[in-house]
C-alpha cells in the first residue's frame, strides 16, 4: 500500500475543523455566559503543555503511528489493552458527534424523520470521506476551513447591528472555581480530543515540525471559538445564552438586514455538517487504524465500514433524549482524562526513558 | 419503514463489500467483518423495534459519579 502523505497546512486545517467541531453549534460553554471567553483563554493555555507532549511523541518516532509506537514501547499485551481503550475512545467520540448532529437536525429541521435515517445519511458520507483516504481528508479540510471561516465572518458582519457589548459586563461575575472548572471542560472538549491525530502520525511529512502544526492548529481553533463566543454573547445576552441548547443557531436566526436578508441560520447548519463530517471521519480513521493494528490486518480502509456500523450502533443506543446528552458533557471531561492525558503521558515517559538508554 | 431501510443498507454492504472480500480470499478480514455486521444489525433492529438496549452512558455515568 503506498504511503499517504499530507502537508502541514492540511493537518492544521483538519485540526481546526476538529476543534471547532460541535462547539460551532453548542457555543463552547454556555454555563459561564459572559465569562466563557476567560475560560476559553485559560483552556488554551492549559492545552499547550499537553500538545507539546503529543508533538514530542511524534518527534521521537517519526513516520510511525500511535499504535506502532505503543507496541514498540510497551510490549505486546499492554499495548493491546491501550489500543483497545484508544479504539473505544475514537468510536465513542465519533458516536457523540453523530448523535449531536442527529439531535440538532431533529430539533431544528426534521422533526418527524426517524433518528436512524438521519444518522445513516451522515454515516454514509463519512464512510465515503474516510474510505477516500487521509490525503483526501486533508484536501477536504482545507475547503472546510475556508468555508467555515467565510461563513463565520459573514455572520459576524451581518449581526453587527444586533450586537451589544454591554452584555459582557460584569466581567468575572462567576468565581474563580467555576471559571477553572469550565476551562477544564473546554480543555477536554474539544481541545484535548486532538489526541486522535496521533493515530495519523505516519502520514505527516517528515519535513513538518509537529510542534508547529499542533500549536498553530490549536491557537487558530481557539481564535475561531473566541469569535463564536463574542458573537453569541454580544447578540443574545446572558440569560438567552444560558438557556439555549444551540446558541449559535439562535444568534444567527436574529439576523435581519433590511427585511431582505433573513433566516440565514442555515449557514450554521452547513458549518456543522462540514466540520461534523471531518470530525467523524478522523474518529473513524483512528478507530479503524487501531482495529487493523489489533488484528494484524493489511489495510485500514477495509475496516472502515464495519467500524462505521459500530459507531452508528453506539450513536443509536447511547442516549435516550437530548437532556441525557447535555448531562454527559460535565461527566465527559472526567471520563476522557485517561484517554487524553494519562495514556499519552505514560507513552511519552516510556519513550523518553527508552530514548535516553539508546 | 426504518427497518426496511436498514435491511436495504445492510444488504448493499454485504453484496458490494463483504462478498468481494471472500472472493479475494481475505478470510480473516471477512470473518471479523461478518461478526461486526451481525452484532450491529441485531442491536440496531432491537433498538428500532422499541426494545431498550442497555446504554454504555449509564455505566460510564455510574462509574464517574462513584469516583467523584
Amino acid at each position: 500500500m503506498p504511503k499517504e502523505i499530507i502537508s502541514s497546512r492540511q493537518i492544521i486545517a483538519s485540526i481546526i475543523a476538529f476543534i471547532v467541531g460541535n462547539s460551532v453549534i453548542l457555543g463552547v460553554n454556555s454555563e459561564l455566559a459572559q465569562d466563557s471567553w476567560i475560560a476559553l483563554i485559560i483552556a488554551t493555555i492549559l492545552i499547550i503543555p499537553l500538545i507539546l507532549i503529543y508533538a514530542r511523541i511524534i518527534k521521537l518516532y517519526p513516520g510511525k503511528d500511535f499504535c506502532q509506537i505503543v507496541e514498540l514501547l510497551l510490549g505486546k499485551i499492554l499495548s493491546k489493552i491501550i489500543i483497545i481503550l484508544f479504539i473505544w475512545y475514537a468510536m465513542h467520540l465519533g458516536a457523540l458527534v453523530l448523535k449531536f448532529f442527529s439531535e440538532f437536525t431533529k430539533i431544528s429541521a426534521l422533526f418527524n424523520t426517524p433518528e436512524i435515517i438521519i444518522l445513516m445519511t451522515m454515516t454514509i458520507v463519512t464512510v465515503y470521506l474516510s474510505k477516500s483516504g487521509i490525503e483526501v481528508l486533508g484536501r477536504w479540510s482545507i475547503i472546510v476551513c475556508t468555508i467555515i471561516c467565510f461563513l463565520l465572518i459573514l455572520t459576524i458582519i451581518f449581526s453587527i447591528p444586533n450586537m451589544d457589548f454591554n452584555n459582557f459586563f460584569p466581567i468575572m461575575n462567576h468565581d474563580l472555581k467555576e471559571i477553572l472548572k469550565s476551562s477544564f471542560d473546554i480543555f477536554s472538549f474539544p481541545f484535548a480530543e486532538i489526541v486522535l491525530f496521533l493515530s495519523m502520525a505516519s502520514s505527516y511529512s517528515q519535513k513538518n515540525n509537529p510542534y508547529k502544526i499542533y500549536l498553530y492548529g490549536c491557537l487558530l481553533g481557539s481564535i475561531f471559538l473566541l469569535s463564536v463566543i463574542i458573537r453569541n454573547v454580544s447578540i443574545l445576552g446572558v440569560p438567552l445564552v444560558k438557556s439555549e441548547y444551540f446558541p449559535s443557531y439562535t444568534a444567527t436566526r436574529l439576523i435581519n438586514i433590511g427585511d431582505f436578508l433573513t433566516r440565514i441560520e442555515g449557514t450554521i447548519t452547513i458549518n456543522f455538517i462540514f466540520v461534523g463530517l471531518t470530525k467523524t471521519a478522523v474518529c473513524l480513521i483512528a478507530a479503524s487504524k487501531g482495529f487493523t493494528f489489533l488484528f494484524n490486518l493489511k489495510d485500514y480502509k477495509i475496516m472502515i465500514i464495519p467500524i462505521s456500523l459500530l459507531i452508528l450502533m453506539l450513536a443509536t443506543i447511547m442516549y435516550n433524549n437530548v437532556i441525557e446528552m447535555f448531562e454527559f458533557i460535565p461527566i465527559y471531561s472526567i471520563y476522557a482524562i485517561p484517554f487524553q492525558i494519562i495514556i499519552p503521558i505514560i507513552v511519552w515517559i516510556v519513550a523518553e526513558i527508552k530514548n535516553k538508554k539508546e | 419503514m426504518e427497518f426496511i431501510v436498514i435491511v436495504i443498507v445492510y444488504f448493499l454492504i454485504i453484496f458490494f463489500d463483504l462478498i468481494p472480500m471472500f472472493k479475494k480470499k481475505q478470510i480473516k478480514e471477512a470473518i471479523i467483518y461478518s461478526v461486526i455486521i451481525i452484532f450491529t444489525f441485531i442491536i440496531i433492529t432491537l433498538k428500532i423495534g422499541g426494545i431498550n438496549v442497555p446504554s454504555p452512558y449509564k455505566l460510564i455515568k455510574n462509574i464517574i459519579t462513584s469516583i467523584t
